[in-house]
C-alpha cells in the first residue's frame, strides 16, 4: 500500500462525508481518495458507520405519554409573580428585622418570629451553594456549555 | 458548504416562525402543532444521549414543558430545533449530575439479548444483509456508551439527528470549525472501539 501524501487535515474527510466543504476542497479530497487506498478505506468505514447510525429506527413513545401542554400563560406569569413576591417579602422582612435589632427596640421573641424564617432560608441556601461549589471541582460535565 | 450562523438570524419569516408566534399568542392549535412537530426529536435525542427509554421520556417531557414555558423569551426568527436540543442536553446533564451515574452505564443496561429494545428491524427481503446491518447498528449503539459525553453528543446531533453543521454549532454554542474536528474525532473514537473487536467487520456501503 502506497504511503498517504494528503495535503489536508484528516478531519476534512468528515466534512467531505457530510457535504460540508466548499467546492474546491471537495474536489481536492475526491481526487485524493481516488489515489490513496488508506484514506479511502478510512472514508468508507466512516461512511458505513454514519449510514448505519442514520438508518437506526427508534420506536416512538405512545401519544398519550406526552403531558398536556399548559393551555394559557397563567402558569408562567403566576410562577414569575410568585417568586417576585417571595423574594421581595424576604428582603423587606429581613431589612425590617435588622433595623429593629440594631435600633434595639424589638423584643427577642418578635425578632425571632420575624427573622427566623428568612434567616433559616438564607443559611440553607448558603449550605447548598457551598456544596455545589465543592462539587464543581470534580464535575465531569463542567465543560458542557449551557 | 458550511452555513454561517448569521444566516440563521437573517432567515426570512418562515412557516415555523409564524407557528411560534401563533403559539406564543396562545393559539391552542399552533401549540399542539408545535409540540407534535418537535417532541419526537426531543425524545430521540434524549434517548441517544442517555441510552435509556424511560429516562429519555422523562427528559423529553420535561424539555417540552420548559420549551412552552419559555416560549415568550424565544426569538421566533431562529429555528426551534437547536433551542429545543439545548434544553434537552441541559436536562440530560442535570440528570447525570443528580444521579451520579456515568452515561455508558445506562446505555449498557439496555441490552438483554444483544439487540436494542428500541431498534425496529428492517423489513426488506435481503434477510442476511439486514441481519448484518442490524448487528452493526446494535454494535454502534453499544459503542456509543463508551464514548465521552461530548463525543456522543456530537454524533447524536449529526449522525442520528442529521443536523447541519451550522445547527450543531448553534446547539452546542461552539464555532462551526470546531464541529468538524470534534465530529471527526468522535467518529474515529467510535471506529477504534468497534475495530478493537477481532470479530468485527465493517460492511462498507
Amino acid at each position: 500500500m502506497a504511503s498517504c501524501t494528503r495535503s489536508f487535515d484528516e478531519e476534512m474527510l468528515s466534512g467531505y462525508l457530510d457535504h460540508a466543504l466548499p467546492q474546491s476542497e471537495t474536489r481536492k479530497i475526491r481526487i485524493h481518495l481516488e489515489d490513496c487506498e488508506s484514506c479511502r478505506a478510512l472514508y468508507n468505514e466512516l461512511k458505513a458507520l454514519r449510514e448505519a447510525a442514520r438508518n437506526t429506527n427508534f420506536k416512538e413513545p405512545d401519544v398519550e405519554v406526552w403531558p398536556e401542554l399548559p393551555k394559557t400563560r397563567f402558569g408562567f406569569f403566576s410562577r414569575s409573580l410568585g417568586w417576585t413576591l417571595v423574594v421581595a417579602w424576604l428582603v423587606v422582612v429581613a431589612a425590617y428585622a435588622l433595623w429593629r435589632f440594631f435600633a434595639d427596640t424589638g423584643d427577642p421573641l418578635e425578632i425571632f418570629l420575624v427573622l427566623g424564617l428568612p434567616g433559616g432560608l438564607v443559611l440553607l441556601f448558603l449550605s447548598v451553594l457551598i456544596d455545589r461549589l465543592r462539587e464543581l471541582k470534580t464535575d465531569r460535565y463542567r465543560g458542557v456549555q449551557r | 458548504m458550511i452555513l454561517p450562523q448569521s444566516a440563521i438570524l437573517s432567515a426570512p419569516m418562515n412557516a415555523e416562525s409564524q407557528l411560534v408566534m401563533r403559539a406564543r399568542a396562545g393559539d391552542p392549535a399552533a401549540r399542539e402543532e408545535l409540540a407534535q412537530e418537535h417532541r419526537r426529536a426531543a425524545y430521540f435525542l434524549a434517548l441517544q444521549l442517555l441510552g435509556n427509554p424511560d429516562d429519555a421520556l422523562d427528559v423529553a417531557q420535561d424539555a417540552m414543558l420548559r420549551l412552552f414555558m419559555s416560549l415568550n423569551r424565544f426569538d421566533s426568527r431562529r429555528p426551534v430545533r437547536p433551542w429545543l436540543y439545548q434544553i434537552v442536553r441541559n436536562r440530560v446533564v442535570d440528570l447525570y449530575r443528580r444521579r451520579k451515574v456515568r452515561a455508558h452505564d445506562s446505555l449498557d443496561a439496555l441490552y438483554e439479548d444483544g439487540t436494542p429494545r428500541h431498534d425496529v428491524p428492517d423489513e426488506s427481503i435481503d434477510v442476511e444483509r439486514d441481519a448484518l446491518r442490524s448487528e452493526l447498528r446494535a454494535r454502534i449503539w453499544t459503542a456509543l456508551g463508551q464514548l465521552t459525553h461530548a463525543q456522543r453528543e456530537i454524533l447524536a446531533l449529526r449522525d442520528y439527528q442529521d443536523l447541519a453543521y451550522s445547527e450543531i454549532a448553534a446547539t452546542l454554542s461552539i464555532p462551526i470549525g470546531t464541529v468538524m474536528s470534534r465530529l471527526h474525532s468522535a467518529r474515529k473514537a467510535l471506529r477504534r472501539i468497534l475495530i478493537a473487536d477481532p470479530d468485527f467487520v465493517v460492511e462498507t456501503y
